[in-house]
């Protein structure tokens, strides 16, 4: 063999030590809001680089109760979670339908829905918060929910849509055969079929409404009610030196993002290849 | 075999794909055509509109602050993606060569920043580039590059390069995911085969690998030029499109308009340009990467 053992091992370990300067650089900055958020303010002024001297929670409470990021963690949920679930049923729905059933223009739909996602968000928000503002809906969590979802449908489709192509038809004519319904072979075959493809649409659409704070930012801007991204902005012009709060916020915020995501992460890579390979 | 479609079929069909194409409409569909007829009004949002034809677009033309504003845009989204894309795929060739058990643990934490939202990037960031005490000015002292130490978001130099790198940073894992993702579906023949050769690992990487993942690439790189060119988030929270209006993008510009000074139909103006001025480049990108197309 022309090439040794030797350049092999090299090779491996050149990677490994670029790899772990990228990793570093990537989790440092988590690490570094992470140690600052149990620092008291004297001690964060005295030496930011080192460890903290005292163990310091009351940052926590702090930025939970006077800062009210318990209250935005609530609305955020409420808001996340209904367009979370608004985006997967009706996705699920709409996936199947595209996927399955051999509607005339399925292609030309999906398109149609595809091209929706290409719209830019900055030219929607204002005719939008116009048109809410005049139902007289604006401020409230359904002018979150309502655009969170619709904005999120169109690449929940597409997943999903895929998802349902690559189930085996042979499990459907069984069903057929033996006499189910359209409607249940959908629900007892299918949805519990694609349960990978919809925890991907879960994850995706978590992450990303999670911070969302362009159109919150917008629908909000009058309303005393607000979301996380938003409350921490406020946090920030408010108490901009108050770093160990604000550092324990900022903790508060990313938490369930890196729950979500170490918990599904498996269901999540796949989701995300399988639509990217696609393309 | 796929069954015919039959009346009760569609039907059913129409019953399950209502709900979300009533909801794509609602909140995509008829914002995008109010936005159209906006642009050629001139509206402050409570009184009567005025149709004033395109004089929307021809101040749009003439305005020094949207015309920055698009540099700054485009800049941002160009210099971040060039960041971004080249340093994920070194990245996914790093994680696919020190192997399966290994590379799994730096995957989980290099896509870390791609989950976390930008606003709260921004603040991170922030804080690492205070200039008193953030890290950056400090690890410049420490190797002896005091002379380099900035208020790096208050240069007007430097800011739009930060808020770049700081995109890059963000986006690079997504990259590195997708990349990761097409190669480990190469045929493992192809590597003991040039390995006998005598083809080293960044040989084989540019003769094999980066040809075979080019459909992932031009994924990431689309997605990232889309997610960094209309950039908000982060420069609303780093900077607020300042030092003066150096780093105000489109969409902080147009939210300025329409929501600080009323001017809403020139908001929608500008609104449009920037959505043709994307999807112009976004076909751009599309094309440079059809040229010759490689395949297994």
């Amino acid at each position: 063999m022309k090439f040794s053992e030797n350049s092999e091992r090299l090779e491996r370990w050149i990677t490994r030590v670029v790899l772990l300067f990228f990793v570093a650089i990537t989790i440092y900055p988590i690490v570094f809001v992470t140690i600052n958020s149990l620092k008291s303010t004297d001690d964060f002024y005295a030496n930011v680089w080192a460890l903290p001297k005292a163990i310091h929670w009351s940052n926590y409470s702090e930025a939970w109760f006077d800062a009210k990021i318990g209250q935005y963690f609530t609305n955020s949920t409420i808001v996340v979670v209904i367009a979370v679930l608004i985006i997967s049923v009706f996705g699920v729905m709409a996936g199947y339908a595209l996927g399955r059933l051999n509607l005339p223009y399925a292609e030309a739909i999906l398109l149609f829905f595809l091209a929706m996602k290409m719209v830019p968000h900055e030219s929607l928000v204002m005719p939008l918060y116009l048109m809410m503002s005049r139902m007289g809906i604006i401020g409230e969590h359904i002018s979150l929910i309502l655009p969170y979802a619709g904005w999120g449908l169109p690449i929940a489709v597409y997943i999903l849509k895929n998802y349902f192509q690559s189930i085996p038809n042979s499990l459907l004519e069984a069903a057929r055969i033996d006499g189910a319904s359209e409607w249940l072979s959908f629900r007892k075959i299918m949805v519990p079929l694609a349960m990978p493809a919809i925890a991907t649409v879960i994850i995706f659409n978590f992450v990303s409404l999670w911070g969302e704070l362009l159109w919150a930012t917008v629908a909000l801007s009058t309303a005393t009610m607000k979301t996380l991204p938003l409350g921490i902005i406020v946090f920030q012009s408010e108490f901009a030196t108050d770093w160990g709060p604000l550092s324990a916020a900022i903790c508060m915020v990313m938490l369930p993002l890196v729950l979500v995501f170490l918990f599904m992460q498996k269901y999540f890579v796949q989701g995300i290849t399988a639509g990217a390979n696609k393309g | 075999m796929a069954q015919h479609p039959t009346r009760r079929n569609i039907l059913f069909g129409i019953l399950l794909l209502a709900p979300a194409a009533a909801a794509i409409i609602a909140t995509t569909l008829l914002p995008v055509l109010s936005n159209l007829v906006i642009a050629f009004q001139d509206w402050n949002g409570f009184g009567a509109a005025t149709w004033i034809g395109f004089d929307n677009f021809s101040n749009a033309f003439s305005d020094s602050y949207f015309i920055e504003s698009m540099k700054a845009s485009f800049f941002i989204g160009i210099l971040s993606t060039l960041g971004a894309v080249p340093l994920g795929v070194l990245l996914a060739a790093c994680v696919f060569k020190v192997g399966k058990y290994e590379g799994s643990a730096y995957r989980v934490v290099l896509f870390v920043p791609v989950m976390i939202p930008l606003a709260i990037i921004g603040l991170l960031f922030t804080f690492l580039l205070n200039p008193e005490m953030g890290l950056i000015n400090k690890v410049l002292e420490l190797l002896g590059m005091g002379s380099l130490q900035r208020a790096w978001l208050a240069n007007p130099d430097t800011v739009l390069w930060v808020i770049a790198l700081i995109g890059a940073w963000r986006m690079a894992g997504l990259t590195m995911m997708l990349s990761f993702a097409s190669m480990i579906s190469i045929p493992g023949e192809l590597f003991e085969s040039s390995r006998l050769d005598g083809a080293g690992y960044p040989r084989q990487f540019f003769s094999i690998v980066l040809p075979l993942i080019r459909p992932s690439l031009q994924v990431s790189t689309v997605f990232s030029f889309i997610v960094l060119v209309s950039t908000y988030d982060l420069v609303y929270i780093m900077t607020r499109g300042g030092p003066g209006t150096v780093s105000q993008t489109v969409p902080i510009y147009m939210m300025k308009t329409a929501f600080t000074y009323s001017n809403f139909g020139y908001s929608a103006t500008l609104g449009l340009l920037f959505s043709v001025a994307g999807i112009l480049a976004i076909v751009l990108l599309q094309r440079l990467f059809k040229g010759e197309n490689y395949e297994i």
